[in-house]
């Protein structure tokens, strides 16, 4: 009865394994699979500049690898920190393609205010299934999608790449870029237009809080909403706009930079995505053929012990060959699936190896693109400090307010107060304090 | 008696009392004032094709140079207008938004600002061109990088091919060094079809500029040998925003348009030298 009962846990394994097997993909994640060959959709006509949005991606947050020993193998952090970066510029490349937007920059994770701020999450990446949580969202702070996209890419899909065109995940792009666009398009040009506004009037107000506070608030919700815009001559909003200028400025170079990091791990990044599958295609082949090789030796090995119960002694006797040959047999087959098996370990190390080499490869350009971009959002955000006191000092001497003073003191100066008032600010006052942040400065 | 010194006056003044007269000498920059805005309006017409075309086909580190440069032309056209006729002469066309407070304008629609604001304003341009600069150098750092890793990546491989193949040769597989080996090459003569697009181009370029009218003989020998190395390499003696100029005024169907951006191109190539 113990070796039957061996026999049948034996089975159930090998037959959740088979499923497993077969179910594979994002299925196996929890997700929903996009369809193959996603469209993108793109812009028929030209369309105007004010129902442009411009749209800033953050670096995606790189995730946790896998707790799966096999499915970790041969990935690593430098690999998933690569991917956090290639993968958003990918989206970059995909939006732009699509003639619907604006400007689109990949900045580092930070405070960014933009008119549309895409942020995501590497949910899983190992070269054939890839899940990407994304969530957009706008300058009024209204969330446009947020959901996770998954995809487990063909072999088809993985050999017809093109650098900035064509990832062997492209429907997955194309489908994060679609539910954009979707979006996108059921707004009215007075939406967007107020989006474009609100994003300018969150920069102004992070540069010069009292002058541009009042223009923007949150509503109960905890949304940006406009309510009033400077006069266009006003000469504090025009120096605002020429520092925004160069936040824009700035947010093309670090796009430039990682940009060159894209394109430097295209290929190696490419190779190692198609010669890992094939290896794991391989392995997963021999596995598989180990295994029924396995199985049908502990059904010879069963089918000896069976014949061995079954009958009487006459019977016994009589078939006493066979049942030699089926144990025989079937010890043959349980050794000879053992060496396929370490056969396979041959890939698992090809596979480990593989990972090592890309790790090798992208380390050195992380490092890089890492320190380049620490080292412009850090020179830039001394400039906004700088450029912040400059407009400070501006807008006190222009309005004679000391609004600083009481604050400083740590406490409300009755004196300072009757100077304040006899000095009347002649701008509105905002309501809020929202704190002050650089745009697009990693935190 | 009394003539003689009142001659010797008129001579020495002559110079002054002539100088109504004299005919101003041709300046590279029009003077007048629908000149300069048509010229800004130009310009910009041409950034914004450049922007799209950036936005279209990525962030390349040439395109990005070039309309850094039409942005510095549109600034000091904007500029000369300004303070040549007024503050209200660039209302409504595509002046940066730094030209507002630049001094002398301030100083002609403003009521005269105190001391320590014009400090304050002045302290935040020099900071704003330092920036500017910071980015300029940021920019050309990216562009040599760039060169850089093509210059390096040509004809090298990724090294995938071999490893994983030596491994799967011993574990009998047949997968592995070919289809790698395969797939560098294909990605090289995918690379070198960039290239010679790029080259089919400027021979198309030379072309063109034969059969343009306005193109004159200037064009015709500062066009280079249809020789290009890669996208972003420089070909001949032209750098690359002398490049996207001639390309931008190939392209124009407007004739008016293609003649300005010619003599755009023409004073660059002058500067240049």
């Amino acid at each position: 009865m113990k070796g039957l009962l061996g026999i049948y846990r034996l089975a159930s394994a090998a037959l959740l394994l088979v499923l497993l097997s077969f179910l594979g993909g994002c299925a196996s994640l929890g997700q929903n699979s996009i369809k193959n060959d996603v469209s993108a959709i793109t812009a028929s006509g030209e369309i105007p500049d004010s129902e442009l949005l411009n749209v800033a991606i953050e670096v995606f947050d790189p995730g946790s690898l896998p707790d799966d020993p096999q499915e970790r193998m041969g990935l690593s952090e430098e690999i998933r920190q690569a991917e956090a970066v290639f993968f958003a510029v990918h989206l970059k490349d995909t939006l732009q393609n699509s003639g619907y937007w604006g400007s689109v920059w990949v900045v580092p994770q930070g405070d960014v205010m933009e008119d549309l701020l895409i942020t995501g999450r590497i949910e899983y990446s190992d070269g054939e299934r890839l899940a990407l949580k994304i969530k957009a969202t706008d300058a009024r702070g209204i969330v446009w999608i947020d959901k996770t996209y998954c995809e487990t890419c063909t072999r088809k899909e993985r050999e017809e790449v093109k650098m900035e065109k064509a990832d062997a995940f492209q429907d997955l792009f194309n489908a994060i870029s679609n539910d954009l666009i979707a979006y996108r398009l059921k707004l009215k040009t007075g939406e967007l237009v107020n989006i474009h506004r609100l994003s300018e009037m969150r920069f102004a107000m992070s540069m010069a809080e009292r002058p541009f506070g009042y223009y923007c608030q949150r509503d109960k919700d905890g949304r940006f909403i406009l309510t009033g815009l400077p006069a266009q001559d006003d000469p504090m909003y025009k120096r605002v706009r020429a520092i925004r200028a160069r936040d824009e400025m700035l947010m093309d170079v670090l796009t430039a930079y990682y940009d060159n990091f894209y394109q430097q791990l295209w290929t190696p990044y490419q190779d190692w995505r198609k010669f890992r599958s094939e290896e794991l295609e391989t392995m997963r082949k021999i596995r598989h053929k180990a295994l029924a090789t396995q199985l049908l030796g502990v059904a010879a090995i069963a089918g000896s012990v069976l014949l061995g119960v079954t009958g009487d002694d006459d019977t016994a006797r009589a078939v006493a060959p066979v049942r030699e040959i089926l144990a025989a047999g079937g010890v043959a087959a349980i050794y000879t699936g053992h060496q396929m098996r370490k056969d396979a370990k041959m890939n698992e190390e090809a596979i480990k190896e593989l990972g090592e080499s890309l790790s090798s490869d992208a380390g050195p350009l992380l490092v890089k693109v890492k320190g380049d971009t620490l080292r412009l959002t850090g020179t830039a955000k001394e400039q906004y400090a700088t450029w912040r006191s400059l407009l400070r000092d501006i807008y006190r001497q222009e309005t004679g307010s000391i609004e600083d003073l009481p604050q400083i003191l740590g406490q409300e100066n009755p004196e300072l107060q009757t100077k304040s008032d006899t000095t009347p600010d002649k701008r509105p006052k905002a309501k809020e304090n929202p704190s002050q942040k650089d745009p697009q400065i990693t935190k | 008696m009394i003539r003689q010194p009142n001659f010797f006056i008129i001579l020495l003044f002559l110079p002054v009392l002539s100088m109504p007269f004299l005919v101003p000498c041709p300046s590279a920059q029009p003077l007048d004032k629908n000149e300069l805005k048509r010229e800004i309006m130009i310009l910009s017409r041409t950034r914004e094709k450049a922007v799209r075309d950036l936005k279209r086909n990525g962030n390349h580190a040439d395109k990005n140079q070039f309309v850094s440069y039409l942005d510095k032309r549109i600034a000091s056209l904007c500029e000369t207008l300004a303070s040549g006729f007024g503050i209200k002469e660039i209302s409504g066309l595509p002046c940066p938004p730094v030209m507002v407070f630049v001094p002398s304008e301030t100083a002609k629609t403003l009521p005269p600002p105190d001391e320590s604001i014009k400090k304050a304003d002045t302290a935040l341009l020099r900071s704003l061109g330092d920036f500017d600069d910071l980015l300029k150098r940021e920019q050309e750092r990216i562009e040599n990088q760039s060169m850089q890793a093509r210059g390096g990546s040509e004809g090298k491989g990724s090294g995938y091919g071999k490893s994983p193949g030596g491994l799967m040769a011993a574990s009998g597989m047949e997968t592995g060094t070919d289809d790698g080996t395969r797939g560098s090459q294909e990605r090289n003569s995918e690379r070198e079809g960039g290239t010679g697009k790029k080259g089919k181009g400027l021979s198309e370029e030379r072309g063109n500029s034969q059969e343009n009218p306005s193109g004159t003989r200037i064009q015709d020998a500062s066009v280079p040998s249809a020789k290009a190395n890669g996208p972003g390499t420089l070909s001949g003696d032209d750098d690359i925003v002398a490049r996207q100029l001639r390309e931008a005024a190939e392209r124009e169907k407007d004739p008016e348009l293609k003649k300005r951006l010619w003599e755009e191109y023409r004073k660059y190539k002058e500067g240049q030298k």
